[in-house]
């Protein structure tokens, strides 16, 4: 009933060509047609509006010395092409890779599996970007605060916010769903991630500070990704240099530790708004890798491997 | 030692009774000291009960401990490997996993191996790659139920370092040397043919149950207990589940070499010990089509049990890793041992009978059978050794003399013309051979008589001057 109050607020005036409408329950008379007009300048404005991350790209500035070291990296990179053992396969059962989703910006570059260099952690931080874009462990801007949520990359809903099923929580039969039930037959089996295309994603006041590439359903993204590929298509490495130089400015080379999300006390993310039931949140907490890696942090440190279990 | 559950009751049942005992006798010791009954009971008889529940329960554990189903992680790999999507790109940008799927892991052959019986060296992470090596021939912590001694594949190894294909590798395996292997090795090794596979495959799964569901009633019959099926139905399973391996599929894993004629015609190969290597025949190169195209092939193309597969000649006997070169004084399809191995049991029973020995000559990798269509054909001598080439041999020779007679009459035999000479079919026959008109049908129409020429007429005098006349008359003179 308040929503159609609210409705009729909005857009009565516009209809019955009034030039002023009373905000319901309330003495407050507003010129309707100019407060449409400052709602719709508002939506374009949220539309083409950078998100934070690319507010910082397009404010960047490179010193010569960095951009010295960043000409050097175009100058030596070398690519690498991928290939298929067909002939010998592995001896132990491989299960195939999940479909890749769709290319967002930075996996445009750096491919699906970016984290090549060390053996030591090159494995598990490629297994969190089947389910976390770049952003939600490169782009951590200090000033700001932020929270992570789910983001659909699959083709038919690409960049729309997927809704965390929260395990613990069990639609009772009339309905209400209570949370945290004591019962945890389900917790078991029900994945945390609520689709396999789902990603991690921070947002920072509510914006998501993920760049979704060409394909983005916001034209702010499509915007952004058109003007680094206009700089990239460049012949002269200076210009490359330039905007790759800008791409990297606002990103931490170096996510953050393990243990930065892996810890009981205050875990980057809240495990429980993201769906985590308590069994998985404890879990997720008490991490048998992570708590290794803790222990064992430099990177020509050999670990034995009979301390993992202690 | 795993307490399962059963041992747990029991021990706990016996430990329940001997406290309600102790307290019953130690309250009628309060109210009869020093009777030698009470003593004897509350002392030797509680301990006597309690020791004799101890028993029973290890040995009740110790039984069906062992028939458990066992989940070897004694290192805790597991906890790393165990996990999903560990997947990275190599310097030679081959996708690399180190995901294992537990659940595969455990349902598969090598389900009751731990890690470490394979991987030998591998204590530390991240791992050396020399320290994951795996020999094929190591012994590992399964016992052989039959002797009750360490489960190894030596013997299979060594038939296999002895065939043709010996020179491939049965130790030396990591995960990361997989491009190498494939890059440069010609020969197949242990892992080329071998994977580990699932005791059941998943779509067989449904049939076996249905099969095997009275396998607990008529078998326990005799060989009563879980025990015996923990730890002897697993390995009978193995041979039961062993006769998946047909005909086709021996065939199917040569093929995925032989099959490949680009890699086959690579391949250069030692004949007799100690000679140059010499570039393989097409015979060679050609073998699995020449094979799918004879008998032996065709027959066990439409009936799985039937014909004869690659393995039924070349390795019959032992392990079936033993093939060996025809040239091979031991080998099963040696000239001296082919009769013996055509009469094995189930085929050509007659082929070692003396009077059948031309049977054993016949031809089961017939190139002539290769069909023309296959896009590859070596360019070596030996394929001058088919029959078709022989014939050719024949035939070319007289096409070209016919074919060079009959040019040479083309252009410079002796030539009438107007006249149709016959020189084939019944009439040039009667004519010329026996010498006497055709008649009926045959008989050759008369020649159609020269119609008279009409006479001129006389010309005029006046007009014998002209010249056109002049050259009209020298017409009718010629």
């Amino acid at each position: 009933m308040r929503i159609n109050l609210y409705w009729q607020f909005l857009l009565g005036g516009l209809f019955r060509g009034k030039q002023q409408c009373r905000y319901p329950g309330s003495r407050m008379v507003i010129p309707m047609r100019a407060m449409l007009v400052v709602i719709g300048l508002l939506l374009i404005n949220a539309a083409y509006a950078n998100n934070w991350y690319q507010e910082e790209v397009t404010r960047a500035k490179i010193n010569d010395s960095h951009l010295g070291e960043v000409v050097e990296q175009i100058e030596q990179y070398k690519e690498i092409e991928t290939q298929t053992l067909e002939f010998v396969p592995p001896f132990h059962f491989r299960e195939a890779r999940k479909q890749a989703s769709k290319p967002v910006l930075c996996i445009s570059c750096h491919g699906d599996l970016p984290h090549r260099k060390s053996p030591r952690s090159r494995t598990f931080v490629n297994m969190h970007s089947e389910f976390m874009a770049c952003e939600s462990c490169h782009f951590r801007p200090e000033s700001a605060e932020i929270e992570y949520r789910w983001l659909n990359f699959s083709e038919a809903s690409f960049g729309m916010e997927v809704m965390s099923v929260s395990s613990s929580s069990e639609a009772s039969s009339d309905g209400v769903v209570q949370r945290h039930s004591s019962e945890p037959t389900q917790e078991k089996v029900r994945r945390l991630i609520p689709q396999p295309s789902a990603r991690l994603v921070p947002f920072i006041n509510g914006v998501a500070e993920v760049s979704l590439g060409e394909n983005s359903p916001l034209m702010s993204d499509r915007k952004f990704t058109t003007w680094v590929a206009e700089e990239w298509r460049s012949d002269k490495v200076l210009e490359r240099a330039k905007i790759k130089a800008k791409l990297h400015a606002p990103l931490d080379e170096k996510g953050p530790e393990c243990a930065a999300c892996h810890n009981a006390k205050e875990p980057l993310m809240d495990f429980n708004s993201l769906g985590a039931s308590p069994r998985q949140i404890h879990a997720l907490e008490n991490n048998t890798v992570a708590r290794f890696f803790d222990r064992f942090k430099h990177e020509e440190q050999k670990i034995r491997i009979i301390q993992l279990l202690r | 030692m795993a307490m399962c559950s059963l041992q747990q009751d029991v021990l706990l049942y016996f430990i329940h009774y001997q406290i309600k005992f102790k307290k019953i006798f130690t309250s009628r010791k309060d109210e009869d000291k020093g009777t030698d009954f009470n003593i004897l009971f509350n002392g030797l008889l509680c301990r006597y009960l309690f020791g004799l529940c101890i028993g029973i329960s290890i040995a009740l554990g110790a039984t069906t401990a062992s028939a458990e189903v066992r989940h070897p992680d004694p290192e805790g790999c597991f906890s790393c490997h165990g996990i999903e999507n560990l997947n990275y790109i190599d310097q030679e940008g081959v996708l690399r996993s180190a995901s294992i799927n537990r659940k595969h892991y455990y349902s598969a052959l090598h389900g009751n191996v731990p890690c470490r019986d394979c991987h030998r060296d591998i204590s530390e992470f991240p791992h050396e790659a020399k320290n994951g090596e795996v020999d094929c021939a190591d012994s590992c912590h399964v016992e052989e139920p039959s002797k009750g001694e360490a489960y190894n594949h030596r013997y299979v190894v060594e038939e296999y370092q002895s065939s043709v294909h010996g020179e491939g590798w049965s130790s030396g395996f990591t995960g990361g040397n997989r491009f190498e292997e494939e890059a440069f090795q010609s020969n197949p090794s242990c892992r080329q043919c071998h994977s580990n596979e699932l005791y059941i495959a998943a779509e067989s799964l449904p049939k076996f149950k249905d099969s095997f569901d009275h396998m607990e009633a008529e078998c326990g019959t005799c060989h009563q207990g879980e025990v015996w099926l923990g730890q002897f139905g697993g390995h009978i399973l193995r041979r039961l589940i062993g006769s998946r391996w047909n005909k086709r599929v021996h065939n199917e894993m040569c093929n995925r070499c032989h099959n490949d004629h680009e890699r086959m015609a690579k391949l250069e190969i030692e004949k007799n010990q100690g000679e140059p290597k010499e570039k393989v025949s097409a015979r060679f190169v050609l073998a699995s089509e020449s094979y799918a195209s004879t008998l032996h092939g065709r027959i066990l193309d439409s009936d799985v049990n039937g014909g004869a597969s690659c393995l039924d000649c070349h390795a019959p006997k032992n392990f079936r890793h033993g093939v060996l070169r025809d040239e091979h004084k031991l080998s099963s399809t040696h000239r001296g041992n082919i009769a013996e191995t055509c009469s094995q049991s189930g085929c050509h029973g007659f082929a070692s009978h003396p009077l059948n020995a031309r049977f054993v000559e016949t031809d089961v990798h017939d190139l002539d059978q290769v069909s023309s269509g296959i896009g590859f054909f070596p360019n070596d001598s030996s394929r001058l050794e088919s029959g078709w080439v022989k014939i050719l041999a024949v035939l070319l020779p007289v096409l070209f003399f016919l074919a060079a007679g009959t040019g040479w009459s083309h252009f410079f035999g002796e030539k009438k013309k107007g006249i149709i000479f016959s020189r084939f079919g019944g009439v040039a026959f009667q004519e010329k051979i026996l010498g006497r008109k055709p008649k009926g049908k045959n008989k050759p129409k008369p020649k159609p008589k020269p119609k008279p020429k009409p006479k001129p007429e006389p010309i005029p005098s006046d007009t014998q001057s002209s010249g056109l006349d002049q050259s009209r008359s020298e017409t009718d003179e010629n």
